[in-house]
């Protein structure tokens, strides 16, 4: 084989907005929190709370981690091992809580399954609304994730275990599960992640004797002021997060199984008989968990103001824009939405050529550390900011602070649906096109490149709408200018009188009508090769 | 390699861009529920010349811990938004620059400027709203929360996450007392004895919790003065009267105070935006933005805020370096008294 | 016009071809025969450039190709899982080296690509839309329409199943005997190499173990290795004393020094009825006829029965010494 290795250069840009956006404000922030006082990091150790908030963050994410596996992974197989009327549709419906900003999600689920909710229990304050709220949130993670290697495992493994003699349920315990692990684990660490990290929903929906470690940092540094504390926190939950990252890349490299992958239009088929019952449960599962919130806050912006109808879409005009500019605000998230959605490909493509090139531990390293962003403490970084980006250039209160924020957000999941893709087009193609005279320019720009472009657009338009949701980072970066969307949002939602309450939902509901739009043509887009997002 | 290059242009572009906001701008570091009408703002500027820069980054106490962290080499010119409750640590962490106005000689005293180093901007009261239509009969006193007929009514938003919520609590540690027979903690254990609900912040409390406003049960809820007016303003359909009310008991009352920073390169500016926060069209303006009110006794409120709001004649208020030095403590015994 | 000279490559420590020596003649194919893991696919990857050499010359037409890079040798190369482009059409893929080279006319000649080898027409269709036949033949006419200077052929009928495989390869005889490209084709079929090469190289674990016409490498293998390869079964020990080899009650005249020698009996130099008592091992039916296994020796041949014989039967056979050869 040539030694067709893409230069490591390629990672820099990648490396050097980590190094500089991340890792140097995190070390910075956390530095100035422990030498303030060094005395007291012992006494935060010892703490009791210290100890339980730890321990309730680590369980309630494995706990969030399970029942999402649980309900994705069935979920996954249905999408991508059979075909039925409105696949695509549901595809995008579960995609959308991912976006979701967490101040509208904990509204709806109070709606559902708070005080006087819909559902009649109420839950508000104990960990199952946590929980609930968390599976709400990754099931697209999982189900896109899993489903996605699923839809091109071949078939004929499965067949092969069953002629030998395997039952159904032994057939995925041998074969399948084995086979998807590498994605399972994929999809379970960063579920892993971000629930470990959860704010606003543990927020909101938890107890106060329910809080995770990001809850207690914000607690800390907000109102405490006890920036020590905070350290201490950030540092736990870095090194935890790096911990669970070693273990799960360790684990990858172990358990790469080179294995034959069909297209997906090979393996899908429609559901007969008893299928067609299990199917709709694996697909409704998910569905109602997805859909039943969101038509909360459908519903409450269509009966807004007494009758049903769309009039408290006027609710967002009646908004003084003296108090929260919409229009604004709309302009900045897609604004921003542009700008971080170029950014993370000029950042994160390159990226990913390296890490598809490079089978060894090197390539998953970087991949590994690309997820670093995601399982860390927004407030934490936000004061990195301010206490590292002065000098030589006072970045500070730049503005482009924020599309960076979304884009080291974003970054992970571009390289994770492009890389097997990238990883797809495979040497024979290259030396094919290298024989017929294309230079390796040339190999590039008529064979990578354009192979690559349906998961580009993806992994775009998933940069585009991270961004749009985002809300935890951009809350807590000093900014100028006026808001994003999610930002709006949450102001809207800490201010009194119904106007603002209905403002709140409508953009919401315009937020997740951006989103569907979105994810469907993502949908469209998906690579026909294989593609993990 | 071209992309390194691209990138580094746009890392160098942008940063030119921060770094060039010339002497014309002035930058305001405030928090996410800062608002001003944008005509006010092109007047300031057609006016003097200066340009205002809006810094949002998150809500107060990020804000304020934001700035500490920069203290002496400000992000900003001027910082809006340090309450009482927030006040003392400002001014441990050597933030400001004094600055007198003369636009608020006769006034700001009352309100207190840290020795002249902060300027009073508006003041707004931490009080307990009632449903009107679901409780005729309100609670006439902080006292009468304990009582057997208020119970499962009231909900408070957590003290160590929220600012109302902190807010709240002083106004009962002023009032019951810390070495009394019956202190502050007694209350809230009464309070927790009566069902009291603490839920995470002021809108899942108001939005949520509340019957008047949210799909929740309780009547009571620990919210503004300003609430009910805000009802009456942002209603659709309109209505004349809210089906919310303050009760004027417990209330705690809350400064926000604003600041030149300690090292700031346009000095003369930030003082004019501090003056131009005094001046009468912007003090006018906070009650419709901001649910406050405005320092100046000669701005003008509002009709609606006239006929709703109140403004309570005996708020309660604790100096700020008490509030600092015990808060924490506070705050624990708080949570070993109504969570554990 | 191809001279390829102690052609060394390695993989790591594992060492793939060893010191071989190839040369084409214009007008001629070659085919490269052997087991997997022989090395003849990367001598192929070697003479296309997409392998470094660790030592060796490749020259074509006199000129030293070690330097020049893949995209520019001429050398047309056939993928054995074709490597069509998925994300190009028919049309697309067959005029891809064309638009490298910058040919004017190109629509034309993919036309006459295409017509070459019998897909007229096809030029809109998507590469999944064809079957293993089709593609086999976009490939061909993708690597022919720039008019290489040499085409290489790896396993070029190795995915399609036989009946398809027999009909192509007389195409592809056809095909290569009109256009006059010289062509090395890699196979581990010796049907496909004999009905394809002018000559035949046997590669045995990265080294030429034989090269000549088929029929010569058929009949003269030289090395129980060779002849094992191109399928060769009655191959067995004699005892030789006076230049005379014997192997159980079969004598046969050879020039041998006394001791042991390695004996080939091909096919079809046994027949039943003759002076040699053996067994039959088993039988299979093979067509009109059955094949008995005879045990001879430390070896065994094949001998035609009209009607099927069971193993551990007696038979007599006798064997035509024009049909024996020794191995080394």
């Amino acid at each position: 084989m040539t030694p067709r290795r893409s230069s490591a250069l390629l990672a820099l840009p990648a490396v050097v907005l980590g190094i500089v956006f991340f890792a140097w404000p995190m070390v910075s922030i956390i530095a100035t929190g422990l030498s303030a006082d060094p005395g007291r990091i012992a006494s935060i150790l010892g703490k009791g709370t210290t100890l339980s908030t730890v321990w309730f963050t680590l369980w309630q994410a494995v706990a969030s981690t399970i029942l999402t596996l649980l309900v994705g992974i069935p979920a996954a197989y249905a999408f991508s091992r059979f075909r039925f009327p409105g696949r695509a549709l549901a595809r995008v419906l579960v995609t959308i809580p991912f976006v979701l900003p967490t101040v509208v999600v904990a509204i709806a689920f109070l709606a559902l399954i708070g005080p006087g909710g819909v559902l009649g229990v109420d839950l508000a304050g104990t960990v199952w609304a946590i929980l609930a709220a968390h599976v709400f949130f990754n099931l697209a993670v999982v189900i896109r994730t899993v489903g996605s290697l699923w839809s091109h495992l071949d078939p004929r493994l499965e067949e092969a275990a069953a002629s030998l003699g395997a039952k159904p349920w032994t057939v995925f315990r041998t074969i399948t599960l084995p086979l998807l692990r590498p994605s399972i684990a994929a999809a379970g660490a960063i579920v892993f992640l971000f629930s470990f990290t959860s704010f606003g929903i543990v927020l909101l929906l938890g107890a106060p004797h329910l809080t995770t470690i990001e809850v207690e940092i914000y607690r800390s540094a907000a109102l405490v002021f006890d920036l020590p504390a905070a350290a201490v926190l950030a540092l736990i939950q870095v090194v935890g997060v790096t911990t669970g990252l070693i273990i799960y890349a360790r684990h990858q490299e172990r358990s790469g199984i080179g294995q034959h992958l069909l297209p997906a239009v090979a393996t899908a088929q429609r559901p007969v008989g008893r299928q067609r019952w299990l199917v709709a449960a694996a697909v409704g599962m998910p569905l109602a968990i997805s859909v039943i919130p969101i038509a909360v806050i459908v519903w409450r912006v269509l009966t807004a103001g007494g009758g049903v109808g769309l009039g408290s879409l006027r609710a967002i005009e009646a908004v003084d824009p003296s108090v929260v500019n919409v229009a604004s605000a709309i302009g900045n998230s897609l604004q921003f939405g542009v700008i971080a959605c170029t950014l993370t490909l000029m950042v994160a493509l390159p990226a990913a050529v390296v890490i598809a090139s490079r089978r060894g531990p090197m390539g998953r390293w970087l991949d590994t550390l690309l997820m670093l962003p995601i399982g860390s403490s927004a407030v934490t970084l936000g004061f990195g900011f301010v206490v590292a980006l002065d000098a030589p250039v006072d970045l500070r209160a730049w503005w482009g602070l924020v599309p960076i924020a979304h884009t080291l957000v974003a970054m992970p999941f571009v390289i994770r649906s492009t890389v097997p893709v990238i990883r797809s087009i495979g040497p024979r193609l290259r030396e094919a096109a290298a024989v017929l005279g294309a230079t390796p320019g040339r190999v590039w720009r008529t064979i990578d490149l354009p192979m690559l472009t349906p998961a580009a657009a993806g992994a775009a338009a998933l940069a585009f709408v991270i961004s749009l949701g985002e809300f935890g980072a951009t809350l807590f970066v000093a900014r100028p200018g006026g808001k994003t969307m999610t930002l709006a949002i949450f102001s809207l939602f800490g201010r009194p009188g119904p106007t603002n309450l209905s403002a709140a939902f409508a953009l919401s509901l315009l937020l997740i009508v951006v989103t569907g739009a979105v994810v469907a043509l993502l949908e469209r887009t998906r690579a026909p090769g294989v593609g993990s997002f | 390699m071209k992309r390194i290059t691209l990138l580094l242009a746009i890392f160098l572009v942008a940063a030119a861009c921060a770094e060039d906001s010339g002497p014309a701008t002035v930058r305001l570091l405030t928090h996410d529920f800062f608002a001003v009408p944008d005509e006010l703002l092109t007047q300031f500027t057609n006016e003097t010349g200066i340009e205002v820069e809006i810094i949002r980054g998150g809500d107060a106490g990020i804000v304020i811990n934001q700035a500490i962290l920069a203290s002496g080499n400000p992000v900003a010119d001027v910082l809006f938004g340090v309450d009482t409750t927030l006040l003392s640590r400002t001014i441990d962490a050597d933030l400001f620059q004094p600055y007198r106005s003369e636009i608020g000689r006769d006034f700001v005293d009352q309100y207190g400027t840290a020795g002249g180093l902060v300027t009073p901007i508006d003041f707004g009261d931490v009080c307990l709203n009632y449903d009107t239509i679901r409780l005729p009969n309100p609670p006439a006193s902080l006292e009468d929360l304990t009582a057997e007929r208020f119970r499962g009514m009231l909900v408070v938003p957590d003290p160590t996450i929220s600012t109302p919520g902190l807010a709240f609590l002083l106004a009962t540690i002023d009032r019951f007392g810390e070495t009394t027979p019956y202190n502050w903690r007694d209350y809230w254990a009464d309070l927790r004895a009566n069902d009291v609900e603490i839920v995470a912040d002021w809108g899942t409390a108001y939005y949520s919790s509340f019957s008047a406003t949210g799909t929740g049960s309780r009547p009571i809820v620990v919210s503004y003065a300003s609430s009910p007016p805000a009802e009456v303003l942002f209603s659709d359909p309109p209505i004349d009267r809210a089906t919310t009310a303050v009760i004027e008991d417990g209330c705690f009352r809350q400064v926000e105070y604003a600041g030149v920073l300690r090292g700031s390169r346009n000095q003369d500016s930030a003082r004019r935006l501090i003056d131009f926060m005094l001046s009468i069209p912007f003090q006018e303006s906070v009650p419709s933005s901001m649910f406050v009110f405005p320092v100046n006794p000669a701005a003008m409120l509002p009709e609606v805020f006239i006929g709703n709001a109140l403004v309570p004649s005996d708020p309660a208020s604790i100096d700020p370096d008490t509030i600092e030095q015990n808060r924490e403590r506070w705050l624990t015994e708080w949570i070993d008294t109504v969570l554990r | 016009m191809l001279q390829v000279a102690d052609l060394t490559v390695r993989y790591g420590e594992l060492l793939a071809v060893d010191e071989v020596d190839l040369s084409l003649q214009r007008d001629e194919t070659l085919a490269l025969l052997g087991r997997s893991g022989s090395g003849k696919t990367t001598v192929l990857r070697a003479i296309a450039g997409l392998v470094p050499i660790v030592s060796g010359t490749i020259t074509l037409d006199g000129i030293d190709l070690g330097p020049i890079p893949p995209h520019q040798r001429g050398i047309g190369l056939v993928f054995q899982d074709f490597a069509l482009f998925p994300h190009l059409d028919v049309g697309d893929n067959v005029g891809y080296g064309l638009r490298m080279q910058g040919a004017a006319d190109a629509d034309g000649r993919v036309e006459e690509a295409l017509a070459m080898v019998g897909l007229e027409g096809l030029q809109r269709r998507r590469t999944d839309q064809l079957s293993g036949g089709q593609a086999q033949r976009v490939a061909l006419a993708r690597t022919l329409a720039p008019r290489p200077r040499l085409l290489l052929l790896d396993e070029p009928l190795g995915s399609l199943d036989p009946a398809l495989r027999r009909t192509l390869a007389e195409e592809l005889k056809a095909l290569l005997d009109r256009t006059g490209v010289p062509a090395i084709i890699v196979t581990h079929d010796t049907e496909e190499a004999f009905a394809l090469g002018d000559r035949v190289t046997v590669l045995v674990e990265g080294r030429a173990a034989a090269t000549g016409p088929p029929a010569q490498i058929w009949n003269e293998p030289r090395t129980a290795e060779v002849a094992r390869i191109v399928g060769h079964v009655g191959i067995m020990t004699a005892t030789v004393a006076d230049g005379i080899a014997v192997v159980d009650g079969f004598q046969v005249p050879i020039s041998a020094p006394d001791g042991t020698a390695t004996l080939l009996i091909r096919p079809g130099a046994a027949t039943i009825g003759g002076p040699i008592a053996a067994t039959v091992i088993s039988s299979r039916y093979r067509g009109p006829d059955w094949v008995a296994t005879v045990a001879l020796g430390d070896g065994s041949i094949e001998v035609s029965s009209p009607e099927p014989v069971s193993g551990g039967e007696p038979i007599d056979i006798g064997i035509d010494p024009t049909g024996v050869t020794t191995l080394a």
